[in-house]
């Protein structure tokens, strides 16, 4: 399991250098409400990374692409699937419109300066908005419940098996 | 299923949860050739407990329930431990649909072990507070039975369960057999002192709690270890660190060789022969087939959980009972009652900065009933127990993108400060309204009439609420608890889990269903000792009371095998 999770780590840290997700004959992960093509998972593989690059040494469970649409498809509200998808359309097609090519196809820093910029505009439209808040909280839900993350930043024990209930900080 | 190659029994058991299981025990380590019915699936220790030993990272949605899900089932998703890990214990609104003249969310799980699998574990025992209530507060009928009838059987309940709790010494919640308590924490403590310096008919005490702490030789008989702090008991524990009657009381009973557990088994009816004047058996349907079958018994023990027991009675029709199996009275599916859980104070705590809790524990602190003791006080009767709970949890800060949100989730972490919320666990009275009854011109999937559920509030469940935010609220500000928010969560009844009565207990043949053994008055070899016999409701978490009863109920039957009562099967 844990080799499998290797593999795919490094994977998608290849992906991110240039190869990209469901790019060779992969077959297209399939939802039950969101509408997205082969190239929109690309450039929301590119856009995840940019929210928050996940460090060498933390092997998450699932790629965060994976997590992130999942989470949205399983366990959002109808409409708020739809904002979601309308805001994560209107970010890639508002990003191709300002620059040359899809969002994937930029430099990592383009990719982080629209971010900026979309983030910090006053008149941004709330479905991007909705767009980019909801997949940061499920990328920084991933990275909190991750083995690594609870275990070095919470001490988080499975059956620990006493408690302890005054001890000093 | 195999074909039925035995169909008489000395006893059979309705319902293999909490009280059932405890029956089926009892009779087959006697040797009495035992059939305990269930209307789920099977469940057994260890190998149906799927997510058990689950990582919180190795669930797909962190624990979440899938917005589809949660839109089919909007009952059962009320239900806080109706979760990823442990939905499947669960059973989905679809499966066995009811009428509600009232809204009332019935939780329910419908498996070999019941909801023992997913209970909160919280075991106190009554005092003669309880059990005299209805005769000094003018509610419901006597209790047949006072606390010294049942005392030894909550000892012989608890030694068996494992009880972990301390030595409290109150006359409202009598103490019981022990194991070692964990410690409070430093809040609680305060809070505990807090209560002392400005009460002294107010106690703060440690919840008694259902987990193994002290390996005793009985525990140890039962294969179980010591609890893990774990923290996740609703899958199921590998350690049977926690009671429920998978790891127990149904493996005990199968060892034996006398237990037939017969999963997938819904009951119908029970059978009156108005020759013998006696019920002779159950009528059953196989909820795989749909095959009706037949099984007789000496006597038989209903324990399907309150609102499947009333109408399990409702149903069992005859010459002798038109209007349900014992039902003389006319208090059939009458007078139920369920704790009211609707209120709940939040507030922060600043003190105690230095310190945090450290491990898992199982429970957390208990305030017992302290309103209308010796004598009635205020504008509402009876009173509330209160729950209390104390967290501190890291910040976590999330601030940013990109490599600064990478960097601030890595950076150390200082402790937020102290949460502390208390629960009203308050008492209902059973009010005539509140009523069970079958809806005969609609049937489920069985052919079996839907029950038709009626219950409510009354005005004294708001009194009783209002006086927890104003009593709470002023116990929190003495003991510096800052930042109060009184919430009522309007929540309808059943989510209490709670739901008591409707075949009660009482001396008077005329105005209740069950005698002081839980034999029905009129139908002496039927017994009926889950929620469902409950005369009132108390503010105590139920589970023990029934567990007991249904022990002393048992051991009353079986005296009964002994003197010639009834006759066993197989004569030896």
């Amino acid at each position: 399991m844990q080799r499998r999770q290797a593999l795919k780590k490094i994977a998608w840290g290849v992906a991110l250098t240039g190869i990209l997700p469901y790019c060779s004959g992969e077959p297209l992960p399939v939802f039950k409400n969101l509408e997205i093509s082969r190239n929109s998972l690309r450039n929301m593989d590119a856009f995840l990374g940019r929210l928050l690059p996940v460090p060498e040494a933390y092997v998450l469970p699932e790629a965060s692409l994976d997590f992130v649409l999942y989470m949205v498809d399983d366990c959002y509200k109808k409409e708020d699937i739809q904002i979601f998808q309308t805001g994560m359309d209107a970010f890639f097609t508002t990003a191709q419109n300002k620059k040359t090519g899809d969002f994937h196809s930029w430099s990592v820093e383009k990719q982080s300066a629209e971010l900026q910029d979309l983030i910090s505009k006053q008149d941004t439209p709330e479905a991007i908005l909705f767009f980019i808040n909801s997949s940061k909280n499920l990328l920084v839900r991933q990275f909190t419940s991750s083995e690594r993350f609870m275990k070095d930043e919470l001490s988080f024990e499975f059956a620990p098996g006493y408690y302890n209930g005054c001890a000093p900080i | 299923m195999p074909q039925e190659t035995n169909t008489t029994y000395d006893a059979i058991v309705i319902g293999a949860g909490m009280s059932g299981a405890w029956a089926a025990k009892e009779f087959a380590t006697k040797g009495l050739k035992t059939l305990l019915l269930e209307r789920g699936p099977d469940v057994k220790h260890m190998v149906d407990y799927p997510t058990t030993g689950m990582q919180p990272w190795e669930f797909k949605h962190r624990g979440q329930i899938p917005e589809s899900i949660r839109a089919a089932n909007p009952i059962v998703s009320r239900c806080y431990a109706f979760r990823e890990d442990a939905a499947h214990f669960f059973v989905k609104d679809q499966e066995h649909p009811y009428e509600q003249v009232k809204p009332f969310d019935w939780i329910r799980g419908y498996q070999v072990g019941g909801k023992s699998l997913m209970w909160a574990r919280q075991v106190q025992r009554w005092s003669d507070y309880d059990f005299e209530g209805p005769k000094r507060d003018g509610f419901a009928v006597d209790w047949p039975i006072r606390y010294k009838d049942i005392e030894d059987w909550y000892s012989y309940v608890e030694r068996y369960i494992g009880v972990s709790g301390n030595y409290d010494g109150l006359k409202t919640l009598p103490d019981g057999v022990f194991q070692p308590a964990w410690d409070l924490n430093c809040v609680e403590e305060h809070f505990q002192a807090a209560i002392a310096e400005n009460y002294e008919d107010r106690h703060f005490i440690y919840g008694r709690v259902a987990h193994v702490t002290e390996l005793t030789e009985e525990i140890k008989a039962q294969g179980r270890t010591l609890c893990q702090g774990r923290n996740i008991c609703q899958r199921g524990c590998p350690y049977g660190g926690y009671f429920n009657v998978n790891s127990t009381l149904i493996p005990q009973a199968q060892n034996t060789g006398n237990l037939t557990l017969r999963p997938h088994s819904v009951v119908e009816r029970i059978i009156y022969d108005d020759e013998q004047g006696k019920a002779v058996g159950v009528q059953v349907i196989d909820a795989q087939t749909k095959e009706v079958l037949t099984f007789s018994a000496e006597v038989i023990f209903v324990n399907a959980a309150t609102i499947n027991s009333n109408c399990i009675l409702l149903n069992s029709t005859s010459e002798r009972f038109p209007n349900g199996l014992g039902n003389d009275s006319g208090t059939l599916g009458k007078y139920l009652g369920f704790h009211n859980y609707r209120g709940r104070i939040q507030a922060t705590h600043d003190g105690h900065q230095d310190v945090v809790y450290k491990g898992g524990r199982p429970t957390a602190g208990y305030i017992p009933r302290f309103r209308n003791i010796d004598q009635q006080e205020v504008d509402f009767i009876r009173g509330y127990a209160v729950a209390f709970y104390s967290s501190r949890s890291r910040n976590i800060d999330s601030a940013g993108f990109g490599q600064e949100l990478q960097e601030n989730l890595l950076s150390p972490k200082s402790y937020g400060a102290w949460s502390v919320s208390c629960l009203i666990l308050g008492e209902t009275i059973p009010q005539v309204s509140n009523q069970i009854s079958l809806d005969r011109s609609t049937l489920d999937e069985f052919g079996i009439p839907k029950p038709k559920i009626d219950i409510s509030y009354t005005e004294n469940d708001e009194k009783m609420l209002e006086d927890f935010f104003t009593e709470l609220s002023i116990m929190f500000e003495q003991a510096g608890f800052k930042d109060l928010k009184r919430i009522d969560t309007k929540q309808a009844p059943g989510l209490d889990i709670h739901e008591m009565g409707g075949i009660r207990m009482g001396k008077d043949p005329q105005s209740s269903m069950l005698n002081k053994w839980n034999q029905l008055h009129a139908c002496p070899n039927v017994y009926v000792s889950d929620g469902s016999c409950m005369t009132s409701i108390s503010t105590q978490n139920p589970s023990l009371t029934f567990m007991a009863l249904t022990a002393r109920a048992a051991h009353h039957a079986m005296e009964g095998f002994d003197d010639g009562r009834y006759q066993r099967v197989d004569k030896e």
